[in-house]
């Protein structure tokens, strides 16, 4: 048996890649970044006091479980080139992508300077900060090695060895990624000061254990969560992105249990939870000192006290509002990827007009008899809960795919 | 009842051969507060201590590497790691002692960077200091714990009443495991109006077809009481008063959500379900001018069962495609339309069909509804010639399966799982999962992913080796008087009096939890790993005075 490729190694595929292992299924996991977890791994714990099942514990969890098993090979900072049929297999060309040793690098900034498409982000670490290749590289390094030469610690790789791998059946989990939300000009994001995104709150959380380094080293007194940026509408995805009710109230719930006068004011369209969520709505409506808004911002500009200041409209009248926080936090939502386009190419498989995969008839296979899968939220938004199931559904599948080749 | 998983002969506590200890600086979280090279001096003092190595980053390969080449030199049969807490890290320590001949079981870890964190500067040495030699002392007591492979049986349970339980059924099938359905209604609902991919009609019987036996549905039955372990649980269900055993692998419970009836129906005079209405849809009646969809309820089971507002939105386009100038209002407080269906949501509003927001349940006034709009504050009045209402979702029988099977219900009378994140479909209970509904009301694709999740983890947990013991109590036949206050102490039922009249304790069932030890009047029962000779030296070395 030649195992399976697992494309992605977020939570899907985590799961996904567990779950074969427990099978006893050998499988490679091939993932662009240099770090395991996907989107999931960013993101902070919210349950200060108690868990309130905010999905974050999953990347420390699962992801040194993919260790345990002697069945799972891992290939970081690497990329899927080509997949080819070959006598009812899969080669599967391997590529490395650029990638910056964290060890090697001490973030003098050289590489974000020289770098061409500002690929090169800084990340908080915790022995300082250093800088890590976004997916966003599009050059192959004959093309555009200035990083490389720019370096003075040698801290650029360019991964591990190209290679070729044959497998029986692929498996495609190369999820979400988080709307960039520059897109969005009239929210203001990266033009005015304390406007952060739910992505960048929970990193910050998670790094520093508190959001008062954004807002200037003080503690904020007053917050507004801007919901459904880059969902429900353009710019961004048409459908809803389903996770970001569920987070930013959490975040909200977090915040809380800092500061029990912090003014929190949410602007929203609908408030979308599952059944299981109920608790946490119950708080939002009776907690005293928070507002819920049915009002999409208009725009975001820097007030004259240098604080974000929000322009909306309500429907009770007829007068433009504009109000000041000292932090505003846009719930961004889910973008399908640019890797799975490339990907349902190079397969020959259609996507939906939104760029999702689609099952035909069968949901997760695309086309079962050749033992392509594909599980997580590249399908459509999911929430990690989703995910997991999801991963654990496809590695059955994919395993009883595999003895039917016996 | 089950076969006992018997333990292996008393494994005896063997003199340590040398004790290897590895100190981490974790980077300098640890090296900046703690004076490392004092610790490795205190170690090395310990004449059963062998080998003592300062690294840096003990979880990264380089160390790792030289960790283990110092195991497989040195005349090492147990290992301290005295460095982290991150949870990740003990896994790869044990992974990597195993490689190197060690048993999992002689493997300790000490947890100085929650101290460093925790604790100023002058606290932090000596605690930790103390904590050391506390670990040396108990890794040197420390014995290999009884450990036995169990055959697993073939065959699942499925306790459910719907298309969740009909999923995770075909999944095992498919898997070639045999599936016995215990349904507490009286028939397997084969597809309900919620499910987003509802089985074909007839499709139950063809599946009992395909596989003959290994597939028996028994309507109006419940389960009685189950014991055992993974692999093996016996199980006792009854059926028109009458019981039956079983042996099983593991349990699926599928409970699914019932329909119940929501107060409004009669309130509103002519309302009809959802249910109804899209029969009325799919026979392409002719509908009426104004038809309002009251996606509310006003008890708190609405506030339990969340309004499908995927049907309204589903059913008031279709209903507009068939009658375009009818009017068509949809009221509810939110429209919860997750991920594709936004875009059936746009379309309905593009089409014409109005959404009216609302939290409190609008009034019948004289052929229409009056609502009271939640944006404007205003009352609007709504002429309604057929008014559609949802009925409420309701899950029954978890609290007599929670009985059952011994598994705890969470504050809203459902299932209680692990972790519902990272093991989403788990129960506290080895080879027993949850879906459908039993752990969370669940609507739409949710109860067949899960089914399906569940199938799939049942599966691979029987397919592979089961084991079963670890830390678990003992019991020294001599001292044994046969006083039953084990049998009776123990939540899990796993002692019983054995051929001899002396109890016996099937490791298997036993959690370690350790009652029975601190019962046991004769002082004969003992726990692997926290014997009491153990954690009375634990003590004393942890009290003992600071050597300056």
């Amino acid at each position: 048996m030649r195992g399976v490729l697992i494309i992605g190694s977020g939570t899907a595929g985590t799961s996904a890649a567990i779950s074969l292992a427990d099978r006893g299924v050998p499988c490679t996991i091939v993932e662009r970044s240099p770090r395991l977890g996907g989107l999931a791994s960013g993101l902070a714990c919210k349950g200060r006091v108690q868990c309130v099942n905010c999905d974050v514990c999953m990347s420390t969890e699962r992801v040194p479980r993919l260790f345990r098993s002697g069945l799972i090979r891992i290939i970081t900072s690497s990329e899927v080139s080509t997949i080819e049929r070959d006598r009812g297999m899969y080669r599967v060309g391997v590529v490395p992508c650029r990638s910056i040793d964290p060890m090697s690098c001490n973030d003098c900034g050289d590489c974000s300077v020289v770098c061409p498409p500002k690929a090169i982000e800084v990340l908080p670490g915790k022995k300082g900060s250093w800088r890590v290749m976004t997916s966003s590289c599009p050059f192959p390094i004959e093309e555009c090695a200035s990083c490389v030469d720019v370096c003075s610690q040698d801290a650029i790789r360019t991964g591990q060895a190209a290679c070729e791998l044959m497998v029986d059946a692929i498996i495609v989990a190369v999820g979400n990624e988080a709307f960039d939300a520059k897109m969005d000009h009239r929210l203001g994001y990266g033009l005015v000061n304390g406007v952060i995104t739910g992505l960048d709150a929970e990193s910050e959380v998670n790094q520093n254990g508190s959001l008062d380094r954004i807002c200037g080293g003080r503690p904020p007194k007053s917050v507004a969560f801007i919901q459904c940026v880059g969902s429900r509408g353009r710019p961004g995805s048409e459908q809803c992105s389903k996770v970001c009710c569920k987070y930013s109230m959490k975040l909200a719930q977090s915040l809380r249990a800092w500061d029990p006068n912090l003014e929190i004011t949410f602007f929203m369209m609908d408030w979308r939870r599952y059944a299981a969520e109920d608790s946490i709505v119950a708080w939002g409506l009776s907690d005293p000192h928070l507002t819920l808004l049915r009002s999409r911002p208009a725009e975001i500009v820097s007030g004259s006290d240098g604080r974000p200041s929000v322009r909306y409209a309500l429907a009770t009248d007829d007068t433009v509002a504009e109000k000041g926080f000292d932090l505003v936090i846009l719930s961004i939502g889910l973008m399908p990827s640019a890797s799975g386009r490339e990907i349902a190419g190079s397969l020959g498989v259609r996507q939906s007009p939104q760029g999702y995969f689609m099952s035909e008839g069968n949901p997760g296979r695309m086309t079962d008899a050749k033992g392509l899968f594909f599980c997580g939220s590249c399908a459509g938004p999911k929430d990690i809960e989703e995910c997991v199931m999801d991963g654990s559904i496809i590695a059955a599948k994919a395993s009883t795919y595999l003895e039917s080749l016996k | 009842m089950t076969e006992r998983a018997k333990p292996p002969a008393h494994a005896a506590i063997v003199a340590p051969k040398g004790i290897g200890v590895f100190i981490c600086s974790c980077g300098g979280a640890i090296s900046r507060k703690l004076d490392v090279q004092r610790l490795r001096g205190m170690a090395a003092a310990d004449p059963n201590v062998r080998d003592v190595l300062c690294t840096d980053r003990c979880c990264e390969e380089p160390a790792m590497g030289k960790i283990k080449l110092s195991l497989m030199a040195g005349d090492i049969d147990r290992l301290i790691v005295v460095g982290c807490s991150v949870r990740a890290a003990p896994e790869r320590f044990v992974q990597m002692a195993e490689s190197a001949g060690i048993c999992p079981d002689l493997v300790t870890f000490t947890n100085l960077l929650d101290l460093c964190a925790g604790h100023p500067k002058a606290e932090a040495q000596p605690n930790a200091e103390r904590m050391l030699r506390t670990a040396i002392k108990r890794s040197a007591m420390l014995q290999v714990t009884p450990r036995i492979d169990v055959d697993g049986s073939g065959t699942v349970l499925v306790i459910g009443n719907g298309p969740s339980a009909i999923t995770a059924s075909r999944c095992l099938l498919d898997e070639g495991l045999s599936v016995i359905v215990v349904n507490p209604a009286q028939r397997l609902e084969e597809s309900d109006h919620q499910s987003v991919i509802p089985l074909e009609g007839g499709a139950l019987e063809q599946m009992a077809k395909a596989v003959g036996d290994r597939f028996q549905v028994h309507d109006s039955a419940e389960v009685l009481s189950i014991r055992g372990h993974l692999g093996n649980y016996a199980i006792i269900w009854v059926k028109g008063g009458e019981s039956w055993k079983e042996k099983v692998g593991g349990v699926i419970v599928a409970l699914d959500v019932v329909e119940s009836e929501n107060p409004l129906l009669s309130r509103f005079p002519g309302a009809i379900t959802q249910e109804e209405f899209e029969t009325k849809l799919k026979a392409l009646e002719k509908l009426p001018r104004n038809i309002v969809m009251v996606a509310l309820g006003e008890d708190e089971r609405a506030e339990r069962s969340p309004m499908s507002t995927h049907d309204a939105v589903h059913h008031s386009m279709h209903a507009k495609g068939l009658a375009p100038s009818s009017m068509i209002t949809v009221i509810s407080r939110e429209i919860n339309a997750f991920g594709q269906c936004e875009v059936g949501y746009r379309k309905a509003q593009e089409m014409g069909v109005r959404f009216i927001r609302s939290g409190s349940v609008p009034n019948y006034v004289d052929g229409g509804l009056v609502v009271k709009d939640i944006h404007s504050g205003f009352d609007i009045r709504v002429p309604a010639d057929l008014i559609v209402v949802d009925n409420y979702a309701e899950c029954f029988g978890t609290r007599s399966v929670a009985k059952a099977l011994h598994i705890p219900l969470t504050s809203d009378g459902n299932l209680a799982r692990t972790n519902p994140k990272s093991r989403p479909v788990a129960t506290h209970l080895p080879g027993i999962f949850l879906c459908g509904s039993a752990s969370e009301l669940n609507l739409g694709a949710g109860p067949t992913m899960s089914a399906k999740a569940a199938a799939s983890r049942l599966a691979s947990l029987l397919r592979s080796r089961i084991t079963v013991g670890g830390n678990v109590a003992e019991v020294d036949q001599e001292r044994c008087s046969s006083c039953l206050t084990c049998v009776r102490t123990c939540p899990y039922h796993a002692p019983s009096i054995g051929k001899e009249g002396k109890a016996e304790i099937d490791i298997g069932l036993c959690q370690g939890c350790g009652m029975c030890a601190a019962a046991c009047p004769s002082k004969a029962i003992q726990v692997y790993s926290y014997r009491d000779d153990q954690i009375v030296t634990e003590i004393a070395t942890a009290l003992e005075e600071d050597e300056q």
